[in-house]
């Protein structure tokens, strides 16, 4: 393992616990979401896109949407690692008031491109941006993370529909498929069959990787890139609650905060992960 | 006679003419306002999303986040009610450039019937913060106040209809966004306050009471969101006897706003007759419909001589 994706690991654990730390602080949140994106995040955010933290809104820059905006706690946590605004302030998260809203917040949360929370509306944000940036002919890219939940919503298969038939090959979506919602098993709950295989019929490529493995996420990008005339998507199988064992597979802890024993469990664990790629 | 549809897709070709920030989006909608030479001459403007009116709603909210101005057509039943929310969430709440642009406005929808009356939707888009509520009485209305909420950077409900409709105003006609404009003004019997449709059948009552004898003021509340609370007052002092006519519901329309405006203000009419919706609609012409819901120029004319006893 080379010392970039080493301490690509490294930051994405340390996410975690930035994660872990504010819903325990805040006593509500969605812990377990952000444990299985947090791979996903890190690599685009420390490795992929091109950003200038001083300048949010520099029109050149990548954009990203967390369409699966209730896993908060871990973007905010990028985005102040990243120097979007002061570490300290991510234990405002769900305070009176705070541009550290529940659910990520554009016009109140520096480096936030797009509103998002209710479920299925950030794939068609990141659509509007990415017929923008073809329409204008701009090279930045447009990111986007969906949970495997919200593709139930209709709204996912509009977008999809016409991100597919307008050829925008800067779109890249990864569906942080870690198999888990809200009352339980996606394919109980409302099974989606093959995802991979929906978007392909939209006229995406697609591309189903572990998004555990920094490595893949890194390749996988990297091959989404070199197709140019169709979006992408990147369907990676994760783990909810991936780092602390108690919340690994457990869909109790979509929106759960872990009691003072169970914080310290966690960040023991996640810590000894942080150390591990040292 | 013609649709406000015509009057604000004749004002965008010319706006877009001058400006290459105005962007269209639709939901299979383009050609019923009009926007055919639009898309013609400016075909890497026009965002066809098909008939997605909800993906058409965040996207457009998407494409104001990068600097443009986006014109959003579709129903008003659909995107009143079927796309509210991201109406409410991702143009309203975080204030973004998008016009909504609505036909069917009211009961517009006529023969189709209720799945395509927006008969709901003041009361739906009034709840919502940062929107402004824009109903056109005429052509000539929508292709003025086309022009000015293109030239305002925050999101706005444009409330149109969708067949021809009397022109009721002259082309040289001035408006005020947030004003009501005074469209007749014989005297003090009575004021009707009206919006969209319902102000030209008010104006032909008013017209028809003069000849009666009696001096009644009608104003259009061409904007509803602002509300202008100044004029609805005044009228109250002024008149006494209140009427407010819309072709949708009561329940948070227009007349929603003038009672709550009334109430909050210790206005007190001497009468206050609310001429609109209460149910459903149904199917017929405007014409029919207006007569059928005592919303036209007859029901108003026995309205107002009723209340001066």
């Amino acid at each position: 393992m080379n010392e970039e994706i080493r301490k690509l690991y490294r930051t994405a654990y340390g996410l975690r616990k930035d994660a872990v730390d504010m819903v325990y602080h805040a006593r509500t949140g969605h812990a377990a979401p952000c444990l299985s994106e947090a791979d996903i995040l890190t690599a685009l955010y420390f490795h992929v896109m091109n950003l200038d933290p001083a300048n949010p809104h520099w029109a050149d820059r990548d954009r990203f949407v967390l369409s699966k905006g209730h896993a908060s706690p871990l973007y905010y946590a990028v985005l102040a690692r990243r120097g979007y605004f002061p570490p300290e302030d991510l234990m405002e998260y769900r305070g009176l008031n705070t541009k550290l809203q529940g659910h990520p917040d554009m016009k109140k949360c520096p480096g936030v491109d797009f509103t998002t929370g209710s479920l299925g509306n950030g794939l068609a944000g990141a659509l509007g941006m990415a017929l923008i940036g073809k329409k204008d002919k701009k090279d930045y890219r447009v990111f986007a993370v969906c949970g495997d939940g919200e593709l139930d919503e209709g709204i996912i298969w509009e977008a999809a529909t016409y991100a597919g038939n307008e050829h925008l090959g800067r779109l890249i979506v990864f569906v942080d498929n870690n198999g888990l919602q809200s009352g339980g098993a996606v394919e109980k709950i409302q099974d989606l069959g093959d995802i991979a295989a929906r978007f392909e019929a939209c006229k995406w490529h697609a591309q189903t990787i572990d998004g555990h493995d920094m490595e893949a996420i890194l390749d996988a990008v990297a091959e989404a890139e070199k197709v140019t005339d169709k979006p992408s998507v990147i369907v990676a199988k994760t783990i909810k609650g991936k780092g602390v064992s108690f919340m690994e597979g457990q869909y109790l802890w979509h929106m759960k905060a872990p009691n003072d024993e169970q914080y310290a469990i966690a960040c023991e664990e996640l810590e000894r992960k942080v150390k591990e790629y040292e | 006679m013609e649709s406000t549809r015509t009057g604000f897709g004749h004002a965008l070709l010319e706006i877009a003419q001058e400006r290459e920030d105005i962007l269209v989006t639709s939901a299979d909608t383009y050609r019923s306002f009009a926007l055919g030479e639009f898309v013609e001459r400016f075909p890497d403007r026009y965002f066809e999303f098909g008939i997605a009116e909800q993906c058409m709603i965040t996207a457009s909210a998407g494409m104001a986040s990068e600097g443009y101005t986006v014109f959003s057509v579709g129903y008003s039943p659909f995107l009143s009610m079927r796309a509210v929310e991201q109406i409410r969430t991702f143009c309203a709440y975080t204030n973004q450039n998008v016009k909504i642009v609505a036909g069917l406005g009211g009961l517009s929808g006529d023969t189709d019937g209720v799945t395509h009356q927006g008969t709901e939707d003041i009361s739906m888009i009034r709840a919502i913060p940062n929107m402004m509520l824009v109903s056109p009485a005429d052509s000539v209305a929508a292709r003025a106040m086309t022009k000015m909420i293109a030239d305002i950077r925050t999101p706005v409900y444009l409330r149109l209809g969708r067949g021809a409709t009397p022109i009721i105003y002259d082309e040289d006609q001035t408006f005020e966004l947030g004003k009501a404009l005074t469209a007749r003004d014989y005297g003090t019997d009575a004021a009707i306050l009206a919006t969209g449709y319902c102000v030209g059948e008010a104006m032909k009552a008013a017209d028809a009471l003069k000849e009666q004898g009696v001096g009644v003021r009608v104003l259009d509340f061409h904007t509803i969101k602002p509300f202008d609370t100044e004029a609805a007052l005044k009228a109250c002092a002024d008149c006494g006897n209140i009427v407010v006519v819309e072709d949708g519901s009561i329940y948070g329309g227009l007349a929603g706003a003038v009672a709550e405006t009334f109430v909050e203000n210790g206005a007190a009419p001497k009468k206050f007759k609310r001429l609109g919706l209460t149910t459903f609609g149904t199917t017929g012409t405007v014409p029919q419909l207006a007569e059928f819901f005592g919303l036209d120029r007859k029901a108003l004319e026995k309205t107002v001589k009723d209340m001066i006893g």
